[in-house]
């Protein structure tokens, strides 16, 4: 198929590198260097897409990332196929496969687009106030048929399979944007020896320079210039460049993220290269140079294919090589509309009018478009376009003196471009929080005080002409290369050609004719915002323009409103009869344009989702068959089921065997932190709720610890091993928010205590060996180590050696049984295990997991951090009140304890759970009420935290916090199940061997 | 990606050597006699000092990180027993906590660079600088020996995450 609106000669594509791909199915041509949307123009296609609520037919309005139509989904597949791309930045390559998005059956016949039919009934907000009833209608008939009829692409749904990088770096300089003034800012910082980042989101560097056929500089044409520049910063050391990149957020302190496109412009990928990387640039200074983007203007039918801005079709014209129509009428409201005319006579097109809607226009440029025939109507707006997959012509009409537009002309046209005037691009200076002011003279908000170390330069903060432009980039690079510490001269360029500046333009709805109740214009085309919804919304006591944008949905599509926020606020400023300045601006958020999740996760997949944490024993689990579970990073053996055991089966024999003989417990990834210097017990006893002084060294304590609120945030074990050190455990979760707890109230209350923390989580594997057998199983290897109960009773500490290997034994039971918990350094962690297994052969030493741990504990009555409690837990409510240091005067969390709310009789408090039946498990989580027979929403006690079949006991238990819970021992509640309701008793939480006999054998 | 695929050029990971590893905290005088009796000089705030089998890092204001070849090992804990006698001091041992990283080549920095938010140009990180920093997810030390040469230290469970990290890093800066 022949490009029938190519141009041969014009352009950077090229013709020599044919290419083929393929658009709904079609094949098409076009040539390296071709946007999607460009190689498709030079077919004469605009229709590339259907509307987000309306399902009308559209077509590339814009050349760049600001376009909010022409959005395609682009791969083949259900993992490669990305939706949502927009036609102009998707590079063609050969093979490329594009869809239409939004349609049904096809894109030149869509069943949707009767909802055009219903516009009337489908306003702005619509969904609030028609389809409230029936209620359950919402979800089950409403939502589901709007969110199948509105909408854009498919999403993937096989796993992708790409990888993407990722990678932090840092320079003196990041540049925001490759056109003239970003390239000039980059060039004056780079010569100083700065380490300057310069990033374009285009394939190439150049920006405006590679459109404009007019521009001189030292003699050279525009992209000569940008050649010999590029090439000069390429050659430089300190400096990177890359293209097919966006700057699309800026974060606090300079940092701003990048998404580096690398491979999807090419047939196929360098093998294992990534698709896509992510970088996180910290910039000592930033200069944005992010230019300015024309300003659609707003009349009915202003989206029908056909129609586009007027800096679009030159783009297309001198950088692709497209004509975009040969029959044109151009809307102005700035100078552009005359450049591009001639840009567009050059090569032979008609230009059938030129509607300027100021009284006034004047300018070289205009006299020489009437010089060469083109007929200029001034003071004159466009009624409404015709024609619906193209546009087929235009009705002209002149604006009348006092406002009213007078009577139209018909003038035919395949082609209207919009000349609205331009729009400073500060999205990614609102995003840096900087303060934006409106600048009458460029009729548009520009960049006003930074808020960090950043320099807006060019077109985005209002700067248009090349000459001046370069020297503000220079300027403003010069400026920051200074700021980072680096000297140099401003470079300068003399510019023998350029069009003048034009700040003119227009913001708001064109005049129109009668009452315009019912015209579709367009403001926000993503969203298919008309400037009715606008007006409705300021009629129905919208005022501010943050309210207008919700309620109304405009600028809330993934182009954020680049080109619809202006006119909107001028809608909205004009119904509300008060100036823009005081109708404000929408913040404008991350990212500035669509990022691919796959950026987002880098490698995070997989294996490396997380750092996935195993103690030396993970290896000798997993060869006896453990089943595991996570406990926060680390990857614990939940149980260790034999001949096809289900969980319960061995969590019971493993309990069993705990309590006959003995069991085997991983307990490493228990947190450790050790506390040392002359000051410790001091620093013990400020941050635990318990009393440390009079503990004894080589005693152990069960310590609590709280938040300032009173409430429960860790426990542990802590033994004395020296006057000035303790070795405190923490949980698995809470190691390290203990330690920055306990480093935070040290370095900021205080640091005139001589006390020193070191986490020794690491340094230490933990074999807990427990049960009636554990001492003969231990004695023997543990060097001639005296650990009778006179020598080592419940609760002690003694350092000493197993097999040789340095040792700190610990006798300390978190199952109620005679216990050890064997601490030694991590590399000796397996051998020691080994030995330990290897003689508990003989005593039927069981390996148990988290499971029966958790069993064995309940049967206690010991609590665990994170399932009886939640945060709104203090230490008496846990029946831990007797830890509490009464005598103490401080501890953290002390000054809460003594509110009259956390002593309240009322609070939640531990119990003990007996159900009638024996074998009934309650639910974990269930609610005890009272009175069963209650009205729904029941009043409720408490709640269930912990349920177990307890093997040793030969009956379900359970652990719940009840509200008064303590004096309610011996009544019975109740457990209202959906299917029936359980009786339950409320009994001590210990279950098990109350006098301890056990734990002190 | 299969660890076939991995093309290591100008990038090495090697386990690190075998050390016995102190954490030392205390006040400047205490700071003074350990150092002393380790026979190194009190590095500056993140800065490196070495002696015969010795190598102290300062991480903190009141902190050091002291590494010990197995053969200086015994004399300097000796020393440290005598020295710090009745000051006011923390010694723990972590020589079991965490494993050692060697990293070098050409485009370590640049591997290093995916992983930690650290500046690596050689004027910002110079050679004999040592912090601890983020590994992606993972805690870690990284004390640059030379411009191309890098020690690690890792908690020994983070060791497979960060040596994988590293690994997809290597392959991923050769695009």
């Amino acid at each position: 198929m022949n490009q029938a609106f190519r141009i041969p000669g014009r352009g950077r594509v090229n013709s020599a590198q044919p290419v083929t791909f393929t658009f709904d199915g079609r094949s098409y041509t076009g040539y390296a260097g071709d946007t999607l949307a460009s190689a498709l123009l030079a077919h004469g296609r605009h229709l590339m897409g259907r509307s987000y609520k309306y399902h009308r037919p559209r077509g590339p309005v814009t050349a760049g990332s600001d376009e909010p139509n022409a959005l395609v989904g682009v791969g083949k597949g259900p993992a490669l196929h990305t939706p949502n791309l927009r036609a102009t930045q998707v590079e063609i390559h050969e093979g490329l496969t594009a869809v239409s998005q939004n349609r049904s059956p096809c894109l030149e016949f869509d069943l949707g687009s009767v909802n055009s039919l219903f516009s009337a009934m489908l306003p702005a907000g619509f969904y609030y106030k028609t389809f409230m009833w029936p209620k359950n209608f919402w979800d089950k008939v409403y939502e589901p048929i709007i969110r199948h009829a509105a909408g854009l692409g498919v999403a993937p749904t096989e796993p992708d399979p790409d990888s993407y990088a990722f990678r932090y770096d840092h320079c003196d300089v990041l540049v925001a944007g490759g056109g003239p003034s970003g390239l000039s800012a980059a060039l004056a910082a780079a010569r100083t020896g700065a380490r300057v980042i310069l990033v374009d989101e285009t394939a190439e560097f150049g920006g405006s320079l590679l459109s404009d056929r007019q521009a001189r500089i030292e003699g050279l044409s525009g992209p000569d210039w940008v050649r010999g520049v590029v090439a000069e910063l390429s050659a430089m050391p300190n400096v990177r460049l890359m293209t097919r990149c966006s700057a699309f957020n800026y974060g606090p302190h300079n940092m701003i993220a990048l998404n580096q496109r690398l491979t999807d412009h090419l047939m196929t990928g360098a093998s294992g290269q990534p698709r896509e990387r992510l970088w996180q640039v910290r910039a000592k200074e930033v200069v944005l140079a992010t230019g300015a983007l024309e300003r659609p203007m707003v009349f009915e039918g202003n989206d029908r294919p056909g129609v586009m801005l007027a800096t679009a079709a030159r783009t297309y014209l001198n950088r692709y090589g497209v004509l975009c129509g040969r029959k044109v009428v151009i809307v102005a409201a700035n100078d552009s509309a005359y450049r591009v005319a001639l840009d567009l006579l050059e090569v032979g097109a008609s230009v059938a009018a030129i509607a300027d809607i100021r009284p006034a226009p004047d300018g070289a440029l205009l006299r020489q478009c009437q010089q060469m025939g083109v007929r200029v109507f001034k003071s004159s707006v466009v009624q409404r376009v015709h024609g619906t997959q193209r546009v087929s012509g235009v009705e002209l009409a002149p604006v009348l003196p006092g406002g009213d537009v007078g009577k139209g002309r018909h003038v035919s046209a395949d082609l209207v471009l919009m000349a609205g005037g331009y729009t400073p691009s500060v999205h990614l200076f609102s995003q840096s929080r900087g303060k934006l002011h409106f600048d009458e003279k460029v009729g548009a908000y520009v960049p006003g005080e930074s808020a960090e170390h950043e320099r807006s330069v060019g077109a985005c903060h209002g700067v248009y002409q090349l000459d001046a432009v370069l020297a503000d980039g220079a300027a403003a690079g010069m400026a920051a290369a200074s700021a980072s510490g680096h000297t140099g001269e401003i470079p300068a360029w003399r510019v023998d050609a350029q069009d003048v500046a034009d700040f003119s333009g227009f913001a708001g709805a064109l005049p129109r004719r009668g009452k315009d109740l019912h015209s579709m214009s367009f403001v926000d085309f993503q969203h298919d915002v008309t400037a009715k919804d606008i007006r409705l919304a300021v009629r129905e006591g919208f005022r501010s323009i943050e309210h207008v944008k919700r309620y109304t949905t405009t600028g809330m599509a993934t182009d954020q409103g680049k080109l619809s926020n202006v006119n909107a606020l001028g809608i909205a400023s004009y119904a509300l009869g008060r100036p823009v300045q005081q109708v404000g601006l929408t913040t404008f958020r991350p990212p500035f344009t669509p990022v691919t999740f796959g950026t987002f996760a880098g490698h995070a997949r997989g294996d490396l989702f997380d750092p996935d944490r195993r103690t030396p024993v993970d290896s000798w689990a997993r060869a006896q068959g453990a089943v595991f579970e996570d406990v926060s990073l680390w990857r614990r053996a939940r149980y260790f089921p034999r001949n096809g055991e289900d969980m319960e089966a061995a969590v019971r024999r493993e309990c069993l065997a705990v309590r006959n003989a003995a069991g085997i417990f991983d307990a490493s990834t228990l947190g450790k932190i050790e506390v040392v210097g002359p000051d410790a017990a001091t620093f013990m006893n400020r941050m635990y709720v318990n009393a440390w002084t009079k503990l004894g060294v080589g005693r152990c304590r069960y310590g609590l610890l709280c938040r300032e609120n009173g409430f429960i945030y860790d426990d542990g074990v802590v033994g004395r091993i020296a006057e000035d050190r303790f070795h405190v455990t923490t949980t698995t979760g809470g190691a390290a928010g203990v330690l920055s707890m306990m480093e935070d109230y040290l370095q900021t209350e205080w640091p005139d205590l001589d006390v020193w923390l070191t986490s020794t989580t690491e340094q230490w594997s933990v074999i807990a060996l427990q049960g009636p057998k554990a001492r003969e199983i231990l004695a023997p290897l543990v060097d001639g180590l005296d650990i009778s109960g006179e020598a080592l009773p419940h609760m002690s500490v003694v350092e000493g050696s197993i097999l040789g290997v340095p040792m700190r034994l610990f006798r300390v039971s978190f199952s109620g049984e005679l216990g050890f918990e064997i601490n030694v350094p991590t590399t000796e962690g397996r051998r020691i295990w080994d030995a330990v297994w290897q003689a508990g052969q003989a005593h039927g030493l069981t390996p148990y997991g988290t499971e029966t741990m958790h069993v064995l504990r309940a049967e206690k009555g010991y609590i665990i951090v994170g399932q009886e409690t939640d945060g709104t837990v203090t230490p008496d409510d846990a029946g831990c009140g007797w830890a509490v240091g009464k005598a103490k005067k401080d501890f953290v969390g002390k000054r809460s304890l003594a509110l009259p709310a956390l002593q309240s009789p009322e609070r939640m408090q531990l119990v003990g759970l007996l159900t009638e039946a024996p074998q009934e498990v309650l639910e974990e989580g269930a609610q005890l009420v009272a009175d069963p027979k209650e009205a729904i929403p029941m009043h409720k006690l408490g709640y269930v935290t912990s349920s177990y079949f307890s093997a040793t006991l030969g009956r379900s238990i359970a652990l719940g916090m009840i509200s008064g819970g303590r004096a309610r021992k011996g009544q019975t509640l109740f457990v209202p199940m959906e299917d029936r309701v359980i009786p339950v008793k409320l009994v001590d939480p210990v279950f098990y061997d109350a006098e301890g006999v056990r734990l002190n054998g | 990606m299969a660890e076939s695929n991995v093309d290591l050029a100008g990038f090495d990971l090697v386990a690190g050597p075998s050390l016995t590893r102190w954490v030392f905290q205390g006040r400047e005088a205490a700071m003074q006699a350990a150092c002393a009796a380790a026979g190194c000089a009190v590095p500056d705030m993140l800065g490196v000092t070495q002696a015969e089998g010795v190598t102290a890092l300062r991480l903190g204001p009141q902190e050091v990180l002291f590494l010990l070849e197995p053969a200086a090992a015994q004399g300097v804990t000796e020393a440290w027993a005598s020295a710090l006698s009745g000051v006011a001091h923390s010694l723990v041992d972590v020589t079991a906590r965490q494993t050692a990283l060697s990293v070098g080549g050409a485009r370590a920095a640049e591997v290093l660079g995916c992983l930690s938010p650290l500046d690596f140009a050689p004027g910002s990180f110079a050679p004999g600088t040592a912090t601890r920093t983020l590994l992606d997810k993972a805690d870690g030390m990284i004390w640059r020996q030379a411009e191309d040469r890098f020690h690690l230290e890792v908690w020994t469970s983070f060791l497979p995450y960060v040596t994988g990290m590293l690994k997809n890093a290597a392959h991923d800066t050769r695009f």
